[in-house]
């Protein structure tokens, strides 16, 4: 008799939109694994055709509720390539203060709320609470300063309205800034916490060796985040290959699969390959200081983590970095920054941008013609991205634990997608749908 | 003409309003339009105005059409 196992999660729950899980397995061999995402298309690379490429900041933000920044960030970081804008110093460190703002909430609402029950043992955050209510009002304090970062840049924390291409409408007033600088420090002391808090969760087992993607943000110092002209590409161990922005179309190939309507990206001559904090920490996990790099040596982090269901402790590595990065973008910033935009002239062109959205590099590329309306646009999501990657972690997470009971197997499935934060949401923006009517 | 709700957000930040909330009841479209079209903004630039969000709101989405040029009802 042939024994064929099948597990189904049918609607993915602690996931950003709605896609589902089937795994088959026969004899003890698994069949095959597939993350099915079946939120409908969502057309904005087509709706962006014939708007103004001011505009995409804008629209493009609302392709995600968690994390609008990146939209925002790597719009306006291809379209001022496009146009050859040359944004000031203080508009860059905005940028990266309100993207701190950003990796924060979006972090925190991770870490608290949608991973950390499956690996204490608990079905949802609201039962976590139950028990330990101290744990998960730590989660939305962290959640709440870096939501009140975003809106003390962007004017609110959900699709922020005070972003251009070029800068921003206005700089924040001293008046505005000092209530927000004062959440940092106790978010400092929360974000701390909240590394020793799931750096002792105890996880389940798996090595994986990952292909990492990761910005490199172009200056010596800087953990990638707001901005960069390349990607860096490689395992973690040995030197990187780098290349620039320039190439990205021919060196990331976006493939439609019949169970997804999220594209799966491909990178050319690797394949399936990881983007997030697991990539960010492993290529450029130096960049880390401060309080954070001092929590990931005291803490014996490795580099690269090769353990998915680690990619917590790193996200909240993240979390006190960006709450350290925003403590000194704040006390630093000058009395007179001077204009809040550049200039920008509409023309044709042809741009491509990049930034480190919380769940990895998020790259949009803008075509533009003279009065500078967007001829056709291509925005490459991480979770898209990631979509073949954790598969691959699910196939050997089912191999490697046959000898589990169903429901067990299952969870641990559901796990193992949740590692990497997916947001199927952003994944399902894209332009093309194939109808297949043979 | 559009619905309030968030305290003049983007005005506040130096930008016009763009509608999050849809449009306002018995909203006067046209003669905004005709007001932003006086005050030099050209009609695809005014039609984009209507045709972001809440596009297919029926004052917006009216007044878009009128910008294009398209025969509207009265």
């Amino acid at each position: 008799v042939t024994r064929v196992r099948t597990l189904d999660v049918p609607v993915l729950t602690r996931v950003e939109g709605e896609g589902a899980l089937h795994v088959r397995v026969r004899e003890g061999d698994v069949q095959s694994v597939a993350l099915s995402i079946y939120e409908p298309p969502r057309f904005f690379e087509g709706l962006l055709r014939g708007r103004s490429a001011l505009e995409a900041p804008d629209i493009t933000a609302r392709i995600c509720g968690i994390c609008p920044v990146a939209y925002q960030m790597s719009a306006c970081n291809a379209v001022e390539q496009a146009w050859g804008v040359q944004v000031s110093e203080p508009v860059r460190l905005l940028r990266r203060l309100l993207y701190c703002g950003e990796w924060i909430e979006s972090h925190a609402l991770h870490i608290y709320l949608l991973h950390a029950p499956d690996l204490l043992g608990y079905p949802d955050a609201l039962t976590l609470a139950a028990d330990d209510p101290g744990l998960v009002q730590r989660g939305l304090r962290l959640k709440k300063a870096g939501n009140a970062l975003m809106a003390l840049v962007g004017g609110r924390a959900v699709h922020p309205i005070n972003v251009r291409v070029g800068g921003f409408y206005r700089f924040p007033t001293p008046a505005e800034v000092a209530p927000v600088r004062a959440l940092l420090d106790e978010a400092l002391d929360d974000a701390e916490q909240t590394v020793r808090t799931v750096a002792a969760l105890p996880l389940p087992p798996l090595q994986m060796a990952y292909h990492f993607v990761a910005l490199d943000p172009g200056r010596e110092h800087d953990y990638p985040l707001e901005a960069g002209p390349a990607l860096l590409s490689g395992d973690g161990t040995a030197t990187p290959d780098r290349f620039p922005l320039e190439e990205f179309d021919e060196r990331v190939v976006e493939v439609h699969v019949e169970h997804s309507n999220a594209l799966h990206a491909r990178l050319h001559g690797v394949g399936a390959y990881l983007v997030g904090p697991l990539a960010r920490w492993a290529l450029l996990g130096d960049r880390m200081t401060g309080r954070a790099a001092a929590l990931a040596a005291e803490l014996a982090v490795p580099r690269p983590v090769h353990n998915p269901f680690a990619s917590i402790v790193v996200r909240a590595l993240e979390v006190v970095y960006a709450v350290e990065q925003a403590q000194h973008l704040l006390d630093d910033w000058p009395a007179h920054p001077g204009p809040a935009c550049a200039p920008v002239r509409p023309r044709a062109g042809l741009g491509r941008g990049a930034s480190e959205a919380p769940r990895g590099v998020l790259v949009h590329r803008y075509r533009t013609d003279e009065a500078g309306d967007i001829r056709d646009a291509r925005i490459v999501p991480p979770t898209s991205q990631n979509q073949a990657q954790i598969e691959a972690d699910l196939c050997q997470v089912v191999e490697q634990n046959l000898h589990l009971d169903d429901a067990t197997l299952t969870h641990r499935c559901e796990t193992a997608v949740r590692n990497h934060d997916p947001c199927i949401s952003c994944a399902t923006h894209a332009l093309r749908v194939t109808l297949d009517r043979a | 003409v559009t619905q309030a709700g968030c305290g003049a957000l983007c005005p506040g930040y130096g930008r016009g309003c763009f509608g999050c909330f849809g449009p306002y009841a018995s909203a006067n479209t046209a003669a905004l339009a005709d007001h932003l079209r006086d005050s030099g903004g050209d009609a695809t630039e005014v039609e984009r105005l209507f045709a972001t969000y809440n596009a297919g709101a029926p004052a917006f989405a009216v007044e878009a059409a009128r910008q294009r040029g398209e025969q509207v009802p009265a």
